[in-house]
C-alpha cells in the first residue's frame, strides 16, 4: 500500500509553506502557488510538479480538506481548507524549521 | 484505517478531479503570463495517484490488463508460443506422470509396507498347494495369490470380448483390504463364480450404475455374480499402470500363482527371510518338487515403494527408459523455451520505439519492466493452463486405456511364443500385461460354454 512519503527537509518546508498559505482561508492550487511565490517576494517559486502530490499527500494525512466550488472567474475550482490536524502540523514543522534555520544560520556565522 | 477509507471512496472520481484541477491550474497560470510552471502533467499525475492507489495490486492488474490487450493484438505470437510452451509443459508433465505411476505408484491395499513378494525356486509362481502351506505355517498374517496371465471370454448379450482378468485366491480382496466403491469384497464362504469389476470396465459397460452390483454377467459361458466394483484410484500390486477389468477368485488347481504375504506386525524382513528359509526346507522335504528346490533362489522382497524398485530386476532398464524419455522431454521444453524467448527477442526488437516513447513520456524503468514481465508471466500462466490440460489428457488416456491388446482376431491365429507382435500392439495401447516375466501370452480359446473353468489352454 502506498505511504505518503517521509517528508525531507524539502517536501517538509513545500508542506510548511502550504499549510502556512492557507491559513488565510481556503484556496485553489493555482492561488496557493501564487500566494507562495508573492509572499516569498517572486524568490521562491513551487517546484515544478510538486504542488499536487503534496496537496494530494496532505489531504491524505488529513492535514487539509478538499471541496468543489466557484472561482473568481466563475470557473470549477478546487478548493484547499487547512483543518486542525494541518495546524498542528504546521506548528510542528514551523517548529522544526526554526530550529533547523537558526542551527544553519549559527553554521554559516562562523 | 483513515487513510483506506479515504482510498477506498474517494478514488472513483480521482482522475477527473485531477485532470479538471490541473486544467483550472494551467488556464489560470496563461491567464496570468505563466509565473509557475507545471512541469510534466503525466508525472504529476502518476505521483499524486500513486499516493491514493494500492498500488502494488493496481499496477499489477494494470499490467496484466495492459498484457492481456498488447498481446491480443498478435496472435500469431501468442499462439506459437503458447502452443510451444504448452507442448513442452505438458510433454514433461505427462511424462512424469507416467513414469510415477509406473515406478512409484503404491498398491491399493491396506499398509502396503507390510507386505513381500516371495520367491521360491527362483520364482515368484506358485501353486495353490504351496499358498496353501504357507498359510497354514502361520509365518505370515495372510498369504494371498493372483494370476494375471489371464483373458476370460465376456459375453454382453450380443458379442463376446476377451477381456483382461485376474485370477485371485478367495481371500485376496479381504486379506489385502483393498478399497471397493461399491458392493463388498468377496470371502471364501463365496462360490467360485463371483467377480470384482474394475471402475474402468464398469464405466464402459454398466454405465455407472451402482446397481450392477449383484446382477449376473456371462463370463465364459458361466453366470458370475457381481460383488464389487473397485474405485477409480485402485492400483494394482504389480503396478507398471496396469489395470485388468475385472478381478475374479476362480482358477485351475494346477495354476501357478504369484505369491504375496503380509508381514506379522514388528516382523522385520530379515526375520521373514529367516523363517521363509526355514519353511522352504521343510517345504523341499514334505512336498517337493521334481523340478527346481524351494529354497534355491529364495527370496523376500518388499511390495511397496522405492524398496520394490531396489529390489527388482525389472526396474533397471524401465528406469532407464523413464529416465532416457524424462530427459527428451526436458530438451522437448528446452527447446520451447528457446523458441519463446527468440519469438519474445523479436518482439522486444520491434517494440523498440514503444518503449522508448514511454520512456520519454516518464515512465520508470522499473514500471516498464514490470509491464514486460506481467506479459511473460501471462504468457507462461497461459502455457503452462495448456500443459496442465494436455498431460491430464495423456495421462489420463494413459490410465485407463490399459487393456487386453489382443482383439477378437486372436482365435485365428497362434502368435509366436516371443510375441514381438503382442508387444507391438500393446505398444499402441498403452502397457498392459506385458512386462518382464510376465509378458507369457495366454490365449483363451472360444470353447463352447464348459461346466467349469477347465477350458483355457496355454499356448
Amino acid at each position: 500500500m502506498a505511504k505518503s512519503a517521509k517528508p525531507t527537509l524539502l517536501q517538509g518546508t513545500l508542506d510548511l509553506l502550504i499549510l502556512h498559505a492557507l491559513q488565510r482561508g481556503e484556496m485553489h492550487g493555482y492561488a496557493i502557488a501564487q500566494c507562495i511565490h508573492l509572499l516569498s517576494e517572486e524568490e521562491l517559486r513551487v517546484e515544478e510538479g510538486s504542488l499536487y502530490p503534496a496537496l494530494y499527500r496532505l489531504e491524505l494525512d488529513g492535514a487539509i480538506k478538499a471541496k468543489w466550488g466557484l472561482s473568481e472567474n466563475n470557473r470549477k475550482a478546487k478548493y484547499y481548507a487547512i483543518t486542525a490536524r494541518g495546524r498542528k502540523l504546521m506548528e510542528q514543522q514551523q517548529e522544526t524549521w526554526s530550529r533547523l534555520s537558526v542551527a544553519v544560520d549559527r553554521v554559516l556565522a562562523r | 484505517m483513515r487513510r483506506l477509507f479515504l482510498k477506498l471512496f474517494r478514488r472513483r472520481n480521482l482522475a477527473s478531479d485531477l485532470d479538471a484541477e490541473l486544467a483550472f491550474h494551467n488556464e489560470m497560470a496563461a491567464a496570468n503570463g505563466n509565473p509557475v510552471r507545471l512541469g510534466n502533467e503525466a508525472v504529476i499525475k502518476e505521483n499524486a495517484f500513486d499516493l491514493w492507489r494500492f498500488n502494488l495490486i493496481e499496477n499489477v492488474w494494470r499490467d496484466l490488463v495492459y498484457a492481456v490487450r498488447s498481446l491480443s493484438r498478435s496472435p500469431g505470437f501468442v499462439l506459437s508460443a503458447l502452443l510451444s510452451l504448452g507442448l513442452g509443459i505438458g510433454v514433461n508433465t505427462a511424462m512424469f506422470s507416467i513414469a510415477v505411476e509406473f515406478l512409484l505408484s503404491e498398491p491399493s491395499v491396506a499398509d502396503a509396507q507390510s507386505w513381500v513378494s516371495i520367491y521360491l525356486g527362483d520364482s515368484n509362481h506358485a501353486k495353490s498347494t504351496v499358498l496353501q502351506f504357507l498359510r497354514d505355517s502361520g509365518v505370515f498374517q495372510d498369504v494371498v495369490g493372483e494370476n494375471w496371465e489371464n483373458s476370460i471370454n465376456w459375453n454382453d448379450g450380443h458379442d463376446t470380448h476377451p477381456i483382461f482378468s485376474v485370477q485371485t485366491t478367495k481371500n485376496y480382496l479381504t486379506g489385502l483390504g483393498v478399497p471397493l466403491a461399491y458392493g463388498r469384497p468377496w470371502t471364501e464362504k463365496d462360490p467360485n463364480n463371483v467377480v470384482a469389476l474394475s471402475y474402468r470396465f464398469w464405466r464402459q459397460n454398466f454405465h455407472g450404475d451402482p446397481s450392477a452390483v449383484g446382477r449376473f454377467i456371462n463370463l465364459d459361458g458361466r453366470a458370475y455374480t457381481v460383488v464389487g466394483i473397485l474405485p477409480p484410484s485402485h492400483r494394482t500390486l504389480i503396478g507398471y499402470g496396469l489395470s485388468p477389468d475385472v478381478y475374479l477368485p476362480n482358477y485351475l488347481p494346477d495354476t501357478l500363482l504369484e505369491i504375496y504375504a503380509r508381514l506379522r506386525p514388528g516382523m522385520s524382513l530379515d526375520q521373514a527371510r529367516t523363517a521363509m528359509r526355514s519353511l522352504a526346507e521343510r517345504m523341499d522335504q514334505e512336498m517337493p518338487n521334481p523340478d527346481v528346490k524351494f529354497v534355491t533362489g529364495l527370496r523376500v522382497t518388499p511390495l511397496a515403494g522405492l524398496a520394490r524398485l531396489k529390489q527388482e530386476q525389472s526396474t533397471t532398464p524401465i528406469g532407464l527408459f523413464f529416465l532416457i524419455l524424462l530427459m527428451l522431454a526436458c530438451l522437448v521444453f528446452l527447446i520451447a523455451c528457446v523458441n519463446v524467448a527468440s519469438l519474445l527477442l523479436v518482439r522486444a526488437s520491434t517494440r523498440r520505439q514503444e518503449i522508448a516513447v514511454r520512456l520519454s513520456l516518464g515512465a520508470s524503468r522499473v514500471r516498464l519492466l514490470q509491464q514486460l514481465l506481467a506479459e511473460s508471466l501471462l504468457l507462461a500462466v497461459l502455457g503452462a493452463g495448456i500443459g496442465f490440460g494436455f498431460a491430464q489428457l495423456v495421462a489420463a488416456d494413459f490410465r485407463l486405456a490399459p487393456r487386453l491388446a489382443v482383439g477378437p482376431g486372436v482365435f485365428d491365429f497362434e502368435p509366436a511364443s516371443g510375441t514381438p507382435y503382442a508387444y507391438a500392439a500393446r505398444l499402441g495401447d498403452g502397457p498392459d500385461r506385458g512386462f518382464g516375466d510376465r509378458a507369457r501370452h495366454r490365449v483363451t480359446l472360444p470353447a463352447e460354454p464348459v461346466p467349469g473353468p477347465s477350458h483355457q489352454s496355454r499356448i
